[in-house]
């Protein structure tokens, strides 16, 4: 039929062959590498999604062959909507098959990567809230995989940096990820880029890095302020990001100076590390110990005057001018195979290798206390957090136990002489009987202040009745002084799928990292520890430059296993 | 070509008795729809959400629309014996041809403009006070490469209406469908088979089915962020591959159908 349609029509039919030629060569084009195989249209992952088994999870036929026919954002769609219903009924399992098929169907999809990172780092947990540390190198390879495939976006960038500060706390991992946002992308948001990288400049020790990080944020955002079209609202972040980077370039300049002066003044503290490491059944351990924990007490650290601005330093002051116990800084313990070291995985994939026993936990240190003979104290009931006016008048609550050491007397008896106030005490009393304004500068009395002040105190019995008899001050008659201490007991006999225990000989390690410790802890010991020592478990090896305090605690499988209760360790 | 343009119209308003626009009004609803069901997600995803559905919603009630009335076209012509009565008349069949396939361009054209609109506008509204948000109208980009898919499948369904049943056409034109969207794996299969033959089935296959998945422009839409190459280029030389390798299969449709006893 179609011959002899072409012998009838023949000069129809000859169109035929201009329009074959032009088919072929505009298919020509279109098969170049540049065009519809640019990864930009037609990533090469959809066939992988459309044609891998993993794990027992792939895509159904039917999902294939719409994801291949060009529904592919609509499958990758239906299957986000899937896994979010999946995340709100816990069952975190299930989201990673669907993280895995979403990314390789739309790999530019960039919250794919970041919620699915979030999951793998956070959300996989024991019975206790301890996460499963075996996903981080499993969330890391996402988060590398969103890199290669949106290189020049500088979200996923962003994202790799946070979990790299927040969750791995691999600070120099973090200062790579934020400064490649930023090499790669113009229009990085420099408050989630910018900011951070200065952060993790100062995590990872590297000051004069830092400081030049948020004089870079500053320019930067000044820079955006000048962009033509720019909405009020972009306007008004940019300008609180000027603010808030000359505040922090503010705040490390006053550290660099002051840290060291102060460490050089005050001598250096013996941190006197103790712990004690008892097996309490099988695979439950208990973990405790004892050690000084100094830092600045709270308001007394002389920062300096700032400008009219708020933000930009004007006047170094003298810094640290109190120390003591303090609360808050944390012990990180880690029980791993021995000599287990983060892998690095070259692609994602969800599955973890269940041989592998991985726990890290933190314990928190507080209850250090001190008293001198004829200084205050809170009498409690139990001991506790002390009231901020308490705190920052380096006013400690003690215990009936402690009470009974310290001997003391309830402050108006003290102040009608029966027990003699030091110069120290006087000055707790007068802090705490008339506080300082919140924006007075300096926020401490000085010494010269007191005398005058203390006069005024003690003919005034209304402020001594309702500033300090009623929160139970006392002045004690003997010194006191007791270490931070922390204490956890560690349960892993109820997620064996997570702490397996397959090999025979494991490692626990405690370690103080001065790097994570808070600022008024730093502004007595130093970013890297300077201003500390330990007898016995001062590590300066292990991260040069770095002195931690660490314990490595060998152990055995029957060690954890075992039953009744066992002392592990005791140094 | 007066003839076929009349033809055409007429084509149109038969084809919106059969309340086809229908189609558009419950595509429409649920585009608009779709603009409020994905709230629980983060603005950014949601915004995703809609777009990539939104988009995949038009694409199948496109299939679906171009399929179902271009097979039934010539056939129910055919079988109510009108077709003699315009044969009759001094229509010539390429006249009568033609001025079908355009009446089914210009309703397809009626649907999807709608259906696009309607997605535009919900995608317009979602975005309103949103940061950074770009402008909806570059989605008519991807409404105009769906169109322009349609365009071809209506021609292949037009051609095949010729000389097959409907039924026998309703499952060629969407096998060849789903063929032409894998068109970049036959190519690849092609390059990466050691076995000459199937190398030269495959490449034939791949340059003798009409390449559907030429028009898949979702991604770059969906992800503002991508960097598309030569997107102009892209852009016309697919337009100017569907109107061709259209033209190709309505010169052979012409031929058939003049030979076709009717």
């Amino acid at each position: 039929m179609l011959r002899e349609a072409f012998a009838k029509n023949p000069k129809l039919a000859g169109t035929l062959v201009p329009l074959t030629a032009a088919i072929i060569a505009f298919q020509a084009i279109n098969d170049r590498d540049d065009m519809r195989r640019q990864p930009a249209i037609e990533p090469k992952s959809v066939k992988t999604a459309a044609t891998a088994s993993f794990g027992g999870a792939g895509l159904p036929f039917e999902y294939s062959l719409a994801a291949l026919s060009g529904f592919r954002q609509v499958i990758a769609g239906l299957l986000w909507v899937r896994s979010d219903a999946f995340f709100h009924s816990g069952n975190y399992d299930a989201i990673l098959p669907m993280i895995r098929l979403i990314t390789w169907l739309d790999p530019n999809w960039l919250d794919v990567y970041a919620t699915g990172a979030w999951h793998l780092m956070y959300n996989f947990t024991d019975t206790d809230q301890r996460s499963d540390r075996r996903y981080l190198p499993v969330g890391l390879a996402l988060l590398d995989e969103g890199i290669a495939n949106n290189s020049k976006v500088f979200d996923v960038y962003k994202e790799k940096g946070w979990n790299m500060f927040d969750k791995v706390r691999d600070y120099n991992g973090a200062v790579k990820a934020y400064q490649g946002a930023l090499a790669n992308d113009p229009d990085a948001e420099i408050n989630q880029v910018a900011h951070p990288l200065a952060h993790s400049f100062e995590r990872a020790g590297m000051v004069d890095e830092s400081i030049a990080a948020w004089d870079d944020a500053v320019k930067r955002h000044e820079a955006w302020m000048k962009r033509p079209g720019i909405t009020d609202e972009v306007k008004m972040r940019n300008s609180m990001g000027v603010k808030n980077a000359t505040k922090n370039r503010s705040i490390m300049q006053i550290r660099k100076a002051l840290r060291p002066a102060n460490i050089a003044a005050l001598g250096v503290v013996d941190t006197d590390f103790h712990v004690t490491v008892t097996r309490t059944k099988s695979k439950v351990i208990k973990v405790e110990g004892t050690w000084n924990l100094i830092g600045s007490i709270k308001d007394t650290f002389d920062a300096g005057v700032f400008e009219a601005d708020g933000n930009t330093i004007k006047t170094l002051g003298k810094g640290l001018t109190l120390d003591g116990p303090v609360n808050g800084c944390r012990v990180d313990v880690r029980l791993q195979d021995d000599g287990y070291k983060m892998p690095e995985f070259g692609s994602f994939s969800f599955e973890v290798d269940p041989k592998i026993t991985l726990m890290q936990d933190i314990v928190t240190t507080s209850g250090g206390r001190q008293v001198d003979a004829g200084g205050a104290y809170v009498a409690t009931p139990r001991a506790g957090n002390a009231e901020a006016v308490a705190e920052s008048a380096k006013v400690y609550n003690l215990a009936p136990k402690d009470q009974a050491v310290a001997n003391g007397v309830p402050v108006a008896q003290a102040l009608t002489g029966a027990v003699a106030i030091s110069p120290r005490g006087q000055w707790q009393l007068v802090t705490m009987a008339y506080p300082k304004a919140f924006n007075a500068y300096p926020r401490y009395y000085t010494q010269a202040e007191v005398p005058a002040m203390f006069a005024k105190l003690r003919g005034d019995a209304k402020t001594v009745a309702e500033k300090l008899t009623k929160r139970n001050v006392h002045i004690a008659r003997k010194g006191l002084y007791a270490p931070g201490s922390f204490r956890r007991e560690i349960d892993m006999s109820k997620d064996p799928k997570m702490y397996g225990f397959k090999n025979e000989s494991f490692e626990l390690i405690l370690s103080v990292n001065p790097r994570t410790a808070p600022d008024f802890v730093q502004d007595r010991i130093g970013w890297n520890g300077e201003g500390w020592n330990d007898r016995k478990y001062l590590d300066d090896k292990t991260v040069p430059g770095l002195r931690m305090i660490r314990v490595r605690v060998p152990l055995t499988k029957d060690d954890i296993l075992g039953s009744g209760e066992k002392v592990l360790f005791k140094g | 070509m007066n003839t076929a343009m009349v033809i055409a119209r007429n084509t149109i308003s038969e084809a919106l008795r059969k309340k086809i626009l229908n189609a558009f009004l419950m595509v429409g609803v649920v585009l608009i729809a779709l603009t409020f069901i994905f709230q629980q997600f983060a603005p950014r995803q949601e915004l995703t959400l809609v777009k990539g559905m939104g988009l995949g919603i038009i694409s199948l009630a496109g299939l679906f629309i171009t399929v179902i009335l271009c097979i039934n076209l010539v056939p129910t012509e055919v079988e109510r014996r009108t077709i003699y009565t315009i044969l009759a008349k001094p229509v010539r069949r390429y006249e009568f041809l033609l001025g079908k396939f355009f009446g089914a361009l210009g309703t397809l054209g009626i649907n999807i403009g709608l259906m696009g609109l309607a997605f535009v506008v919900a995608v317009a509204v979602k975005q309103i006070g949103a940061e950074n948000a770009v402008s909806p109208l570059i989605l008519f980009k991807g409404i105009l490469m769906i169109a322009m898919q349609m365009l071809l499948l209506a021609a292949l369904a037009m051609f095949f209406s010729t000389f097959v049943t409907p039924l026998v056409n309703f499952f060629l034109t969407m096998v060849l469908f789903v063929i032409g969207n894998l068109s970049s794996y036959t190519l690849d299969l092609a390059k990466n088979s050691q076995v000459a033959i199937v190398k030269y089935v495959l490449l034939g296959v791949h340059y003798v089915v009409p390449n559907f998945g030429n028009f898949q422009y979702t991604n770059p839409l969906l992800q503002p962020d991508v960097v598309v190459k030569n997107e102009t280029l892209f852009l016309t030389q697919n337009c100017a591959y569907a109107v061709a390798y259209a033209t190709a299969l309505m010169v052979l449709a012409i031929l058939v159908f003049d030979r076709r006893e009717v």
